[in-house]
């Protein structure tokens, strides 16, 4: 077995496997990508899925306006007006109907796909190291569900960001590293969501770090065991920084450079012989993806209300990357098949089954993750011999300041009001222990206008929570 | 040094020869009362001709020879005391006779020749084109009439020099002086002092050096000027960068190059004000002050245009505090005053809550509000912290420290600039005093200012965009 002590987990926002890596490897028929057939109709008309040449601001933000991504928008994109159904397969059909008359916006945004060279630091990534062209999203919900997913196995039956009491109460796998003596932090740029779990707000203040903190703990060869990365999902205009969160219609580029930031950080760390870095988003946003999610083992007893979703399906694929010395370079990395021959494939809580494995952390901590497969099966070389890529450079990208402008004022999308809410019932400094954590309360939206004002509130209360002054403190 | 003690200092640095002599004049009156003793006049031959006496009053002449013109005292008009010699105190008279007045020199006795041709001497020193004498009758109070000689004490470009060394250096507001005649040369351009003073009392006066209101209204010009530009650069930004509008006017940073340029235009303000008031001339200003200036201004100009010229961290601090609404500092201010008027409608509403709740169930109108306020206080508070944390880097730090520093700390090319403005600013002020003339600095000094200005202007560039 690969000897790695560390484990990186870049998550991203809001993209569909098909929209960032469909095209990878286009001739070859093996690799479950897009063959440009594929569309969707509404109304008359098709919209089959496009590119366009070149990369141009108004390219790199598609889909504008940001699509519908609440479960029931959810279910459209996936069932189309026929609605969920555990009987029938999603047919992946109704993802422009719902992007006109939800977002009002142009139909073919949503069908539209980046080339390679569009997206180049992640695709250069995948062709590297290893590309997982089945990995889905843990459940067909919006960030907070499935991010939850990724660090409990569950989401407790919550199905839309605003709809969670914070804290969230379900054991994390941070608690578990914690617990086992593993060191973890998580490294991010604005507001941690990661931050609304209940079993790390005692820890908090000792564990999260802004993300040049990162790049210092990799140069140091200082990284932790774990790692988890957590992108910029608000705009700073005091920074010039714009969200690299992906998150449409946030400028893919600026994830690319975030992508490059943590490769190149890893890649020439001491660290690097014995770390896996995995790429991954939380959900697909909204942007079409061809693939039927599969049924999935449900995490727990916990269903929705009042749509009655007991979490037994997965999301729509979204783009994963796996990144180790240990994965062969052009490695399409998929789940082993089970005994019976079929095949549960990778989702969040994938992350948590490896860590489990590699640590040695224990016992599952849901259902979800005790059937997720392991991804250590693509750390199959012998040697950590794969050392890809010196370094990776993205294109340099400087947002004018009248379209930071621009986005400052612009409302906030579903991540960044509900964050802004969070923070706002957020205690004014973290619980010293876990007894003077009180009951989860659900947010009270305080309605924040703009961008800048939900900023604001996100970035002034979280760091009162973590006691730093701050960005880059 | 804190901004207000460098900008007290600075004042009392450029005002500290007006302050000597109004000091000194304070201490004396215009006339008739007692004085520090004048400094040793340049010594001029004496005879033992009998003074005049301590009053001013007069006694028969007594030529040491028959036919021997001597000059028996000097004053400032046909009729009154004198004004050389000791007054009763056995002080020396401080006359009112200074640039550009009359001198009337009594003889003992008529002279010779013509007025013209007698030359006047100070201090043993011809004073050159002067006007001729005229021909002056002189009542003494012993009602005794005597002949005079009377001068005109202009200054022009053929005597500039010797007013200036007369004048310049002057530790009060008088300057002695030793009067003596002489016959002009056949061809009427030299002369040698031939008629001296009947004693050294009677032909000795202290020349006023500047009028006591004169020194008054030149100290009321430069002090309201001094406070114009520098008293408002304690609570306005006269001399401030005002990089964000959002921060208090008195808390902005101190710019290097408008205090540069409100330095030089002080100084040379000040100087042209003393020297008008002292030698009566507008036509002071040298080309060389006029090229400080000029190096003054255009480093300023060229400071906001690079501020200008580049997205700054100052505009992008501008533009995320605008997008939370706050536009100017009254908006900081209004912010404020929101979140005051709300915890004062909050803490009302809890002393009555009690009352509100009972028999009630769910929460009370009384409790919505609260729960209203306290969110509304919330967001306020958030965007006063983020304004808080965001404005750290463009809040003064003090004078010295605000010109000498960028956003990285000290750097060489502001420093260097500062030194050099602080050094050619003593010679500046040195020179005034000591040649009552603005100084005329030569190329190399003014190129070494301008290398140093264009030096800080150059390394503005990547310092606005750090």
């Amino acid at each position: 077995m690969a000897d790695i002590e560390h484990v990186v987990v870049l998550m991203l926002e809001n993209r569909s496997f098909d929209s960032m890596l469909g095209r990878l490897y286009p001739d070859d028929p093996d690799y479950r990508g897009l063959t440009l057939n594929e569309y969707n109709t509404f109304g008359n008309s098709g919209f089959g899925v496009w590119n366009n040449t070149g990369m141009t601001p108004a390219t790199a933000c598609m889909p504008d306006p940001d699509p519908g991504e609440a479960f029931t928008d959810m279910n459209f994109q996936l069932f189309g007006t026929s609605g969920r159904s555990d009987d029938v397969p999603p047919t992946m059909c109704g993802f422009a109907e719902n992007y006109v008359t939800k977002a009002k916006g142009a139909a073919s945004a949503v069908m539209h796909y980046f080339t390679p060279e569009q997206v180049p630091m992640i695709s250069t990534l995948a062709k590297a190291f290893g590309v997982c062209d089945c990995w889905h999203a843990s459940a067909p919900c919006q960030t907070w569900p499935n991010r939850f997913f990724a660090h409990t196995g569950t989401s407790l039956g919550y199905v839309d960001n605003k709809t969670f009491p914070i804290p969230f109460r379900a054991p994390s796998i941070f608690g578990r590293l914690e617990d086992c003596g593993k060191d973890w932090r998580v490294y991010f740029h604005d507001m941690p969501q990661s931050m609304l779990l209940r079993d790390v707000w005692s820890l908090a203040t000792s564990h999260y770090r802004f993300f040049s903190q990162f790049l210092a703990d990799a140069s140091q060869g200082a990284l932790p065991s774990y790692s988890f990365i957590e992108p910029g999902y608000f705009i700073d205009l005091f920074d010039n920084f714009m969200p690299n969160d992906e998150h449409p219609p946030h400028n893919v580029v600026h994830g690319e450079k975030l992508i490059a930031d943590v490769y190149n950080a890893v890649r020439n760390s001491k660290c690097w012989k014995s770390t896996l870095l995995i790429i991954t988003y939380d959900e697909h946003g909204g942007c079409y993806d061809h693939v039927s999610p599969p049924p999935a083992v449900p995490p727990d007893d916990n269903v929705s209300e009042p749509d009655n979703f007991s979490f037994n399906a997965y999301g729509v694929r979204v783009p994963a990357v796996l990144v180790s010395p240990y994965i062969p370079p052009g490695s399409k990395i998929r789940p082993p098949p089970n005994t019976d021959g079929s095949v549960t494939p990778f989702d969040h809580t994938s992350i948590i089954r490896t860590l489990r494995e590699l640590f040695d952390l224990g016992d599952k901590l849901t259902a979800r993750d005790d059937a997720a497969p392991s991804l250590a099966g693509a750390l199959s070389l012998a040697a950590p011999n794969n050392d890809g890529p010196p370094s990776i450079n993205p294109s340099l990208v400087q947002a004018l300041p009248a379209v930071l402008s621009a986005r400052a004022a612009a409302a906030p999308n579903s991540m960044q009001e509900s964050l802004a809410n969070a923070a706002a019932n957020l205690p004014l400094s973290a619980p010293a222990s876990d007894d003077a954590i009180q009951a989860g309360v659900t947010p009270t939206s305080a309605g924040y206008p703009t961008v800048a004002l939900a900023a604001a509130s996100a970035t002034a209360r979280t760091n009162l929570f973590l006691g730093v002054s701050t960005k880059h403190s | 040094m804190n901004k207000e003690s460098a900008q007290r200092s600075f004042g009392l640095f450029i005002l500290v020869w007006c302050v000597v002599a109004a000091i000194s004049q304070a201490a004396v009156p215009v006339t008739g009362q007692s004085a520090p003793p004048a400094a040793e006049s340049k010594s001029v031959a004496s005879t033992s001709a009998p003074a005049p006496s301590t009053d001013g009053a007069i006694s028969a002449p007594a030529p040491k020879e028959p036919g021997s013109v001597q000059i028996f005292g000097l004053v400032d008009g046909p009729s009154g005391p004198l004004i050389s010699g000791k007054d009763k105190a056995n002080h020396d008279i401080q006359s009112r006779v200074g640039l550009n007045g009359k001198l009337w020199v009594v003889l003992t006795q008529p002279l010779p020749l013509s007025p013209d041709k007698y030359a006047l001497f100070m201090n043993g020193t011809e004073v050159k084109g002067l006007e001729p004498a005229l021909d002056g009758s002189y009542q003494s109070e012993a009602r005794a009439t005597m002949h005079a000689l009377v001068f005109t004490l202009q200054r022009n470009k053929n005597n500039d020099s010797f007013w200036k060394d007369l004048l310049g250096s002057v530790a009060g507001m008088h300057v002695p002086v030793v009067v003596s005649l002489g016959e002009q040369s056949a061809d009427g351009k030299s002369a040698r002092p031939t008629i001296v003073g009947s004693g050294v009392a009677a032909s000795s006066f202290e020349l006023e050096v500047i009028g006591f209101w004169r020194l008054i209204f030149a100290l009321a010009v430069v002090v309201a000027v001094i406070s114009l530009v520098w008293g408002h650069a304690r609570t306005r930004t006269t001399l401030r960068n005002s990089y964000l509008p959002q921060i208090k006017p008195s808390q902005q940073t101190y710019s290097l190059a408008r205090w540069q340029m409100a330095f030089w235009f002080t100084l040379i303000f000040a100087a042209f004000v003393g020297l008008f008031v002292v030698l009566w001339d507008t036509n002071t200003i040298s080309s060389q002050a006029l090229a400080l200036m000029g190096i003054s201004s255009g480093t300023a100009l060229a400071a906001v245009a690079v501020d200008v010229m580049k997205d700054s961290p100052a505009d992008a601090a501008n533009r995320g505090l605008q997008a939370l609404g706050l536009k100017t500092y009254a908006d900081v201010l209004r912010v404020q005053q929101e979140i005051a008027d709300r915890k004062t409608e909050l803490a009302g509403l809890e002393t009555s809550e009690s009352d509100a709740r009972h028999g009630r169930h769910g929460r009370s109108p009384a409790e919505e509000r609260r729960k209203q306020l306290q969110i509304e206080i919330q967001d306020r508070d958030n965007i006063l912290r983020t304004y808080n944390a965001n404005i750290q880097p463009f809040l003064t730090q003090g004078w010295f420290k605000d010109i000498t520093t960028d956003i990285n700390g000290t750097t060489i090319h502001r420093l260097q600039a500062v030194c050099w403005t602080f050094t050619l600013g003593a010679v500046f002020v040195i020179t005034v005093y000591r040649t009552l003339a603005m100084p005329e600095f030569n190329g190399t000094l003014l190129t070494l200012m301008g290398i140093s200005s264009a030096g800080y202007v150059g390394f503005k560039y990547p310092e606005v965009n750090s």
